[in-house]
């Protein structure tokens, strides 16, 4: 089915793949899809050496989701403002190139924008947080937000915990996509079964904020065996 | 196989390290890191032995941190740390660990007062902080939440920048002056280790991991000041430690002897 109010604004990354073949899965086809293209020559965070626009330009072909192409990877750039803003849609889901962090224009530009935070809120906020809870907990987890001016703290939608995965050593760009994605799928199913936005924890302002993990806990947290 | 540890072997002030998507690289990898930090701090057990006697105030903090590498070292590691710094003892009486003066009216408890009476909202003189962060770690000083909140601070600005500043605008914002006065490095990593010890927060130790990649990427200029390499040989006995005990608690431990 399609989703009338929702749009997606994403990058060519492994992660958008995977939310697109989640959602294509659940027959949940976004209104419009909004592609920032990458046509510097160079790797982006989150890209890895065979993410091409491919799959998408297939699905979006088989399923007919309205699209365009955007010449700019910067979530912040004029070309996507101006882009975000023409379109109808109240919604947007965000999969951005890694590291990007959404300004106050476009957070305010009046539209929400719908993140999958690869960690349990709100305890674990900021970067690479799976690493952190694999050591302390043994244990993975993603979050639905709406995004504002504070780094993970805007509302929380769903937040669900995940076992550890068979291969730690791919996480960045395997796993973590994967159950994303899942928690995708189920905001926004638990949206159309609700007719509206529920929200598991609407004052998000507890939890820390962790920092992108040095390589040696990196390194410990995929070879923990507890 | 052994494997180079890249990540101190470049100058960190003039090249940051940024950590993103850094490569997974096994088991050999640990061994590397414990290469490197082994090499290091062999290559200034030397010049610490020899260190001249420093003025009262950094006196007391290499007091203060002796007691708490000796302390933490007592527990048993693979390498037999105790030894070593019994040994930085013999050549350096006055850093003995038999000595420890009362905190009333010595250098460090002129700081006491500082966290009280100051809030985010002011200018931060970074040395005077971070004597006052030592003072509160090391157990000389009561629970402040203000030198909880400034400690966030510092560790945010640290891992966003890669720098640490001798002074910041008020609120932690944008640091001014020489970003390479290594003194506030190896401080700030000694106390976030002894922190990380008491807390098991995990934010801390990754910060001193990057601070010690800092360090140990500009061991020419560390060199020239024998407190700072002093305290930067205490911050990896603490390093080794806690990673050691991470990585039993993990069961990786055995996999790597």
């Amino acid at each position: 089915m399609k989703l009338p109010d929702i749009a997606m604004i994403v990058s060519a990354t492994k992660r958008t793949d995977e939310y697109v073949r989640a959602l294509v899965e659940n027959n949940l086809l976004p209104n419009f899809m909004l592609i920032m293209q990458n046509k510097s020559g160079h790797i982006l965070p989150g890209q890895s050496s065979e993410n091409t626009t491919k799959y998408l330009d297939e699905i979006i072909k088989k399923e007919n989701i309205p699209f365009k192409y955007i010449d700019s990877t910067d979530i912040n750039s004029d070309t996507v403002f101006e882009a975000i803003t023409m379109r109808p849609e109240s919604v947007f889901i965000y999969s951005g190139y890694g590291g990007s962090i959404l300004r106050n224009r476009i957070l305010n530009a009046g539209k929400k924008f719908l993140h999958i935070h690869g960690g349990f809120l709100p305890d674990y906020k900021g970067s690479t947080t799976n690493y952190y809870s694999l050591i302390n907990e043994n244990s993975c987890g993603a979050s639905s937000i709406f995004l504002d001016e504070q780094i993970d703290g805007g509302p929380i939608l769903l937040r669900k915990h995940f076992p550890p995965p068979e291969d730690r050593s791919r996480i960045d760009y395997n796993y973590d996509s994967m159950i994303r994605a899942k928690v995708l799928v189920e905001t926004l199913q638990m949206y159309i079964k609700n007719g509206r936005w529920k929200f598991e924890i609407a004052e998000n302002t507890e939890g820390e904020t962790y920092y992108i993990i040095h390589p040696l806990l990196k390194h410990i947290a995929i070879l923990s065996r507890s | 196989m052994n494997i180079i540890y890249p990540y101190s072997t470049d100058n960190r002030l003039l090249n940051p390290c940024s950590y993103m998507y850094t490569p997974f690289e096994g088991l050999p990898f640990f061994k590397g890191h414990s290469l490197s930090r082994k090499s290091f701090m062999e290559s200034i057990e030397e010049l610490i032995i020899s260190m001249k006697e420093p003025d009262d105030l950094k006196k007391e903090i290499l007091k203060h941190s002796m007691k708490e590498s000796l302390g933490i070292a007592k527990i048993g590691t693979i390498e037999d740390y105790s030894q070593k710094l019994l040994l930085i003892t013999k050549h350096n009486p006055w850093i003995s660990s038999k000595h420890y003066p009362d905190t009333n009216n010595t250098e460090l408890s002129n700081y006491a007062d500082m966290i009280k009476i100051t809030n985010l909202k002011d200018r931060v003189e970074t040395e005077k902080f971070l004597v006052c962060l030592f003072c509160y770690v090391s157990g000389n000083f009561a629970h402040s939440d203000s030198m909880v909140a400034w400690t966030e601070s510092l560790i945010q600005r640290f891992e966003v920048t890669k720098k640490i500043y001798p002074e910041y605008k008020p609120g932690f914002k944008k640091g001014s002056g020489k970003n390479d006065v290594l003194f506030l490095y190896v401080l700030f990593a000694i106390s976030l280790s002894i922190y990380y010890g008491q807390t098991q927060n995990l934010r801390y130790l990754n910060a001193v991991l990057k601070i010690n990649d800092l360090i140990i990427s500009n061991a020419a200029q560390l060199i020239q000041d024998g407190v700072n390499a002093c305290l930067a040989y205490f911050v990896l006995i603490f390093e080794g430690i806690h990673i050691n005990r991470l990585l039993q608690s993990k069961g990786i431990q055995d996999e790597i002897t």
